[in-house]
């Protein structure tokens, strides 16, 4: 119990350390093809001026409903979208992203988990060959004996054992949790510095989930690794990461520590969120007030045609003229925390 | 989970005992999947009761055999699925209201009210003394009793509506088939209250399922499952296939529509945290087996078995300290061979010698609270001289935590 505390701590000693991973206005169109060539061209809006930093040692969730475009920040940052515009950094310089060469030297930093294990995996090769792939690749085995000796400690390390069995398994001998133990070994094979996990629990099962996060967390503690965990289980957020992002049909809107971001959410979709998570402590006598705060209707807005201005507009209880014109510029709340909303002022010193 | 802080539901009518009327009885039921490679015991000998009004929350892991229970109730079953013992048991209303009068039962499926023994300790007889055994009905009078009295809405919201029909005319359908009486203005007229009933604009009623979104899909076949004003509402996953925001609505719909209409509701989920929040009463299911049943209340203050503190504590909490959470090591047993004695011992941390040779069965946990049932050694004096406290539990749990921490 204390050593978690513990290393939350010796994490925010460190919150010097420069960001290993950096997005900066990151955007990203998808067009869409019309049968009409004369016709308006026209584009999903999937991320929208998306910044970010991953810290080596430190986990950032970023959290969002489904359609909110959580998965293609993990795409970009991956380099398997190309950005429509904004930089991505990898140590402070601009990641090349544009052949196969300078992709393949990127992926051996920054490595992605799917959320899948079910489709992640290929059916017709067992687990040996799944995790000899980026051994050989990336040259970190030379040899037959080295492989296998690797693949081995890897089993191992994410506490898939004895080894010796699940080596030549394949891959519907597996289940789900253990499926995705092989998907995280296989990122853990190329020595990455980064790691973006895409919901990598939501598919498992509730017994198998915190087993699968803990040795996440085991792995960023022991390997100093920065973790990007995208999850719509904010309660999860808290428990797993140290900063949380949370993200609206593809626009940031509030970032901050995940204790403080959780306790007292100040964005109006924020507070949506976790009134709406499952909390059986909810209904006690004290938090009354929050059950009874008016629950938004309605769902997140087609991203071809988004609403003007701040996209949580047509569903906030707060909307006010200024939402539909334009966008918040980002409002510094002190202690790392910010919010995109123009009930806390438009990016000047914080006011209320 | 913190054990001493007072739980937060606690207010009038979600106690264990509810004032509704039996309305349900399931008694041993066993199905079983009869496959090529081995009998697989889906469901084994499971008992409870439902009250009318009840919420009645099934948890358990995948493959634990809740969606098998649900399908066994409105005998959905299809082979290799079979219904090998047991017996469910409906109490229909005892005013005229009923819609299946009791004439049009075959009178073998009418038996005089005889629970079983092992039930006698939680369901008292019933006031009419006349129930219908859902498992002897024939196909024509089991008609009858479906939809009108026992509605089911699937899990998957996608798939579960017909693609190529509209809204209105699947509701129309429901209605032509169970109400010949009803001339088409009033079949109408019923599938737009029935919208706007679940909070969907009568407009829609011509949309086809893929104009909906997810969460309004949803409401839809709520709708269509309400469309005769079923007695018991069975849930399957509702809202697992939903964002938690809509997941959150379509819940408070259920709710206002179960305050309105006063219809049970068994509602099957994995997300135990959720049911807390929602149910009367929980069961939670193991192996095919119930391994503990009690109220919501006891559930959250004190989970008996280890597998219901397990289970309960997979789950971060928004609130509260952070602390390093464990889960349950390994995975659910095969079916087909469930191990010896009780099935959860391989993956217990507190199983002793007793738990790998004799099956536990549910019974009332030996203390001052007699509505908490639990299948577990642990709690039986034969055994286990002293049953193990809520820190007992958390002990061993975090010891489990530190191993695997450590390794």
């Amino acid at each position: 119990m204390n050593d978690l505390n513990l290393v939350i701590e010796d994490n925010y000693a460190q919150d010097a350390t420069a960001p290993i991973l950096e997005a900066r206005h990151l955007r990203k169109l998808f067009p869409l093809h019309s049968m009409n060539p004369l016709g308006q061209k026209s584009a999903v809006h999937a991320v929208e001026d998306t910044s970010l930093a991953l810290r080596p040692g430190r986990a950032t969730a970023l959290v969002g409903e489904s359609g909110s475009g959580k998965t293609t920040v993990a795409r970009l940052l991956a380099g398997l979208y190309t950005p429509t515009s904004g930089a991505i950094l990898f140590r402070g310089e601009p990641a090349r992203l544009s052949n196969s060469a300078s992709l393949r030297a990127y992926r051996r930093h920054v490595q992605l988990i799917l959320q899948d294990p079910f489709s992640s995996l290929n059916p017709v090769h067992d687990v040996r060959y799944h995790l000899s792939r980026p051994l050989r690749i990336y040259g970190h085995a030379r040899s037959k004996l080295q492989e296998t000796e690797q693949i081995l400690s890897l089993l191992n390390r994410v506490n898939l054992s004895p080894a010796e069995q699940f080596i030549s398994k394949f891959p519907h001998q597996l289940s789900g949790g253990q499926r995705q133990r092989v998907s995280i070994a296989r990122a853990l094979a190329v020595q990455p510095e980064v790691l973006l996990a895409d919901e990598p629990v939501s598919m498992l099962d509730v017994s198998i989930r915190l087993d699968v996060l803990n040795l996440l967390l085991r792995l960023k503690d022991e390997e100093r690794l920065a973790l990007l965990f995208i999850t719509h289980d904010i309660a999860s957020a808290r428990y797993f990461a140290e900063d949380t992002l949370v993200m609206y049909a593809g626009q940031m809107v509030e970032g901050g520590s995940s204790d403080e971001v959780i306790q007292q959410p100040m964005h109006p979709y924020t507070r949506l969120l976790i009134s709406a998570a499952p909390d059986p402590a909810r209904l006690s006598p004290d938090n009354n007030s929050k059950a009874a705060t008016p629950p938004a209707r309605g769902e997140i807005p087609s991203l071809i045609h988004p609403p003007t201005g701040c996209r949580f507009h047509p569903r906030c209880p707060h909307a006010m003229d200024i939402c539909r014109q334009r966008f918040p510029k980002r409002t510094e709340l002190g202690n790392g925390r910010w919010t995109n909303c123009f009930l806390y002022g438009d990016g000047e010193s914080p006011s209320s | 989970m913190a054990t001493n802080e007072p739980f937060p539901g606690d207010r009038e009518g979600r106690l264990y005992h509810t004032t509704g009327s039996l309305l349900l009885e399931v008694n041993n039921l066993k199905v079983d999947y009869l496959a090529a490679n081995g009998t697989v015991h889906a469901v084994t000998d499971v008992s409870f009761s439902l009250r009318r009004g009840e919420i009645l929350g099934l948890a358990g892991e995948s493959g634990s055999g809740k969606s098998t229970l649900a399908y066994a109730i409105t005998r959905l079953l299809r082979p290799p699925a079979m219904i090998t013992g047991g017996a469910i048991r409906y109490y229909p209303r005892e005013n005229g209201e009923a819609l299946v009068s009791m004439d049009t039962i075959e009178k073998d499926a009418i038996t005089e009210d005889a629970p079983g023994a092992d039930a006698i300790n939680r369901v008292p007889t019933a006031i009419d003394g006349r129930s219908i055994d859902l498992l002897r009905l024939s196909p024509a009078k089991l008609r009858k009793i479906r939809w009108n009295e026992l509605a089911i809405v699937f899990q998957s919201a996608m798939n579960a509506l017909n693609p190529v029909m509209s809204i209105g005319a699947q509701i129309n359908d429901v209605l032509r088939a169970h109400r010949p009486s009803m001339g088409p203005d009033s079949r109408k007229q019923r599938a737009i209250e029935l919208l706007q009933l679940v909070g969907i604009a009568p407009d829609r009623l011509r949309s086809y399922p893929h104009e909906l979104s997810g969460g309004m899909r949803q409401r839809a076949i709520i709708a269509i499952a309400l469309a005769l004003s079923p007695e018991i509402l069975i849930l399957d996953e509702p809202t697992t296939a939903l964002d938690v925001v809509v997941q959150r609505e379509i819940l408070t719909e259920i709710m206002r529509l179960r305050e309105k209409l006063n219809f049970a509701v068994i509602f099957i989920t994995h997300d135990l945290s959720l049911l807390l929040e929602l149910a009367d009463n929980v069961a939670i299911m193991y192996a095919g087996r119930i391994v503990e049943q009690t109220s919501t209340r006891d559930m959250y203050l004190h989970p008996r078995h280890p597998y219901s503190y397990g289970l309960l504590n997979s789950f971060p909490a928004l609130r509260g300290p952070l602390r390093r959470m464990s889960g349950i090591p390994g995975s659910p047993p095969d079916l087909r061979s469930a191990p010896p004695g009780c099935a959860f011992h391989p993956r217990c941390p507190l199983a002793i010698s007793a738990c790998r040779e004799a099956l536990p069965i549910l019974q009332p946990v030996q203390s001052e609270d007699t509505a908490q049932m639990v299948a577990c050694h642990l709690y039986n004096p034969i055994y286990n001289a002293e049953p193990p406290t809520q820190s007992d539990l958390a002990k061993k749990y975090e010891m489990l935590a530190e191993r695997s921490a450590i390794r």
